[in-house]
């Protein structure tokens, strides 16, 4: 039951709960979770350094790690 | 599937809000490193957490960045504590919770 709900979650995007848990700004999803600040320093998370992640690589937004093959499919959606 | 569990890539994390549930806790585990398991001890009659849990993640370098990273984080206020389970305090894991050794 827990894989199952736990499959909606995806690194990179914040949900409301998790947002209102750490007292981020619900509605304003510019914002960007303090650990960003952190990764600044520190580096990316040691199984996520293959992908792109908004705040650091590119300008932040609630919208996931991406793949570096993904901008470009990406492009063609929007 | 407990004994498959790698002491090494697991973390104890504790001082959790009634309100974070593990869902919430796997949200936030999963922004740093894939999860392999997590779990959260239930009181059996009121089904709560009891404010402590185990995540296990897939590498030792997961855990390790999890611990770097998630330093002074807080969750509706309460700072969360998380330390790493060594093999000797895996085998003995009823005895994690108390202070000090």
């Amino acid at each position: 039951e827990l894989a199952n709900e736990a499959s909606k979650y995806k690194p990179g995007v914040i949900s409301k709960e998790l947002r209102e848990a750490l007292d981020m700004p619900e509605s304003d999803l510019s914002v960007a979770p303090a650990w960003i600040t952190i990764m600044k320093e520190i580096g990316k998370p040691p199984s996520y350094e293959e992908l792109l992640i908004p705040g650091l690589d590119m300008e932040y937004s609630n919208t996931g790690y991406k793949d570096k093959g993904s901008t470009s499919r990406a492009k063609k959606n929007s | 599937q407990d004994s498959d569990r790698n002491p090494n890539a697991t973390l104890y994390f504790g001082n959790i809000d009634p309100r974070a549930t593990e869902l919430l806790m796997y949200e936030l585990f999963i922004q740093f490193g894939p999860v392999r398991s997590i779990n959260m001890p239930k009181d059996r009659i009121l089904r709560t957490h009891q404010g402590y849990g185990f995540v296990e993640f897939r590498s030792s370098k997961d855990a390790e960045y999890v611990l770097d990273i998630l330093r002074g984080v807080r969750l509706y206020g309460k700072l969360v504590k998380l330390k790493k389970v060594d093999g000797k305090e895996s085998s003995k894991r009823t005895q994690i919770g108390r202070e000090g050794r």
